[in-house]
């Protein structure tokens, strides 16, 4: 084990604020990577949504599917010239542990992508409300242009409403988002 | 300020008017875009535009209070209160805009006849009431008042926009910011009663406006 003579000649125990070390001011740069990255964040949980969907639709139309196959096994099992009994049955039973077993493979990882994205849209949200609190200060302090104000206002603009975090309950719990706060500037 | 966009109806005490509200979200996002479109754009009828100003006790949510705790210099409830009214002036002017492009896009009928600003949280500024009046009143020369009087020269004499501020306090609480750097406090000025009157007196002012 090292001993505190062999810690790095950089290491100090962090200074407390406000006597030694001055607040940092949000940067032009900051609040750049900052909504880049909530702008990365929403398009992945976007993207997951839409993979979503589609998984979705395909394990309906294969439910579809499935049930009209054994309802014509059924169908074929239950004639009296008989298509062949054990066949039918063997048919049957692979098809259904077959598609069982399918939408086990897709629903188990279904649920954890549905976390993901949850995750990955509440962060996007967190970082367009940091930024949508800062950027204005920043712009007047580094006298940016109308141009570039109105962009980012734009940018800000492509985001889902941030609820209060109290409030934000996972959709897979089945709980919905409200909010409670009253008034408005229109 | 909003976090969803909220429809309801606001009824008179005389029964013989009712009035539409429609509340857009404060916070800058997709329900807010869409719903400004919608609304300003070339199908809605407008009777008017309400504008909720609160003379820099804007409400801070808890999830954000670290942050703009960050851009304090100094920590200090009257930087705050600028911060506050800095971004309060510039969603006012995002409003006013709006108005203008209103009228580019459709017609006479459809434009919003009246802009009112109420400053809200009367009861934390109460002695400050002549700053507040100083700052919001149309005449007064700030930079507040310098954005509705540069709408009201866009629009023209051919379109009188009815411009009224009024002050009111929806409820009597204090004001409390605390972030980890520390709190920051004002305290109600007023009793109940007389919060409830400046709402009663809004409702007059509304009446008036939409009447």
């Amino acid at each position: 084990m090292a001993s505190s003579s062999e810690q790095p000649s950089g290491w100090r125990p962090p200074a407390k604020r406000g006597q030694t070390e001055r607040w940092r001011l949000a940067s032009g740069d900051d609040v750049e990577a900052c909504l880049v990255a909530a702008e990365r964040l929403l398009a992945q949980a976007y993207e997951g949504q839409r993979h979503e969907q589609n998984v979705r639709i395909a394990t309906g139309s294969l439910a579809f599917v499935t049930l009209g196959s054994l309802a014509g096994l059924a169908f074929a099992f239950a004639q009296p010239d008989g298509v062949g009994s054990l066949a039918t049955v063997l048919t049957g039973s692979a098809t259904t542990i077959g598609t069982v077993a399918l939408f086990m493979r897709l629903a188990v990882p279904r649920r954890r992508s549905r976390r993901a994205q949850h995750v990955q849209l509440v962060l996007a949200q967190d970082l367009a409300s940091m930024v949508g609190n800062v950027f204005l200060d920043v712009a007047n302090r580094e006298h940016w242009s109308v141009f570039r104000m109105e962009a980012y206002k734009l940018r800000l603009s492509a985001f889902p409403l941030r609820t209060p975090r109290y409030d934000v309950s996972h959709p897979a719990d089945g709980g919905r988002s409200r909010s409670a706060e009253g008034g408005s500037d229109v | 300020m909003s976090s969803v966009e909220d429809e309801g109806y606001l009824f008179f005490r005389q029964k013989t008017r009712t009035l539409a509200l429609t509340t857009l979200p404060g916070q800058r996002s997709d329900v807010r875009l869409l719903a400004k479109q919608e609304l300003f754009g070339s199908a809605a009828i407008i009777d008017g535009v309400v504008f909720v100003a609160s003379f820099g006790f804007d409400h801070v949510w808890p999830h954000e209070q670290e942050i703009v705790a960050q851009q304090l210099t100094p920590f200090s409830l009257d930087s705050l209160r600028d911060y506050n009214a800095f971004k309060e002036l510039d969603y006012f002017a995002e409003t006013c805009q709006w108005i203008a492009e209103k009228r580019l896009v459709s017609q006479p009928h459809s434009w919003p006849r009246w802009l009112l600003v109420i400053v809200n949280k009367a009861d934390l500024f109460w002695s400050q009431l002549d700053d507040a009046r100083a700052y919001y009143t149309p005449g007064s020369g700030s930079a507040f008042d310098e954005v509705a009087q540069q709408l009201r020269g866009q629009l023209g004499t051919l379109w009188p926009l009815v411009y009224e501020v009024v002050p009111s306090a929806a409820v009597s609480t204090d004001y409390v910011f605390s972030p980890h750097r520390g709190d920051l406090r004002a305290t109600s000025q007023l009793q109940h009663w007389a919060c409830r009157a400046s709402i009663r007196s809004l409702g007059g002012t509304l009446e008036g406006l939409s009447g």
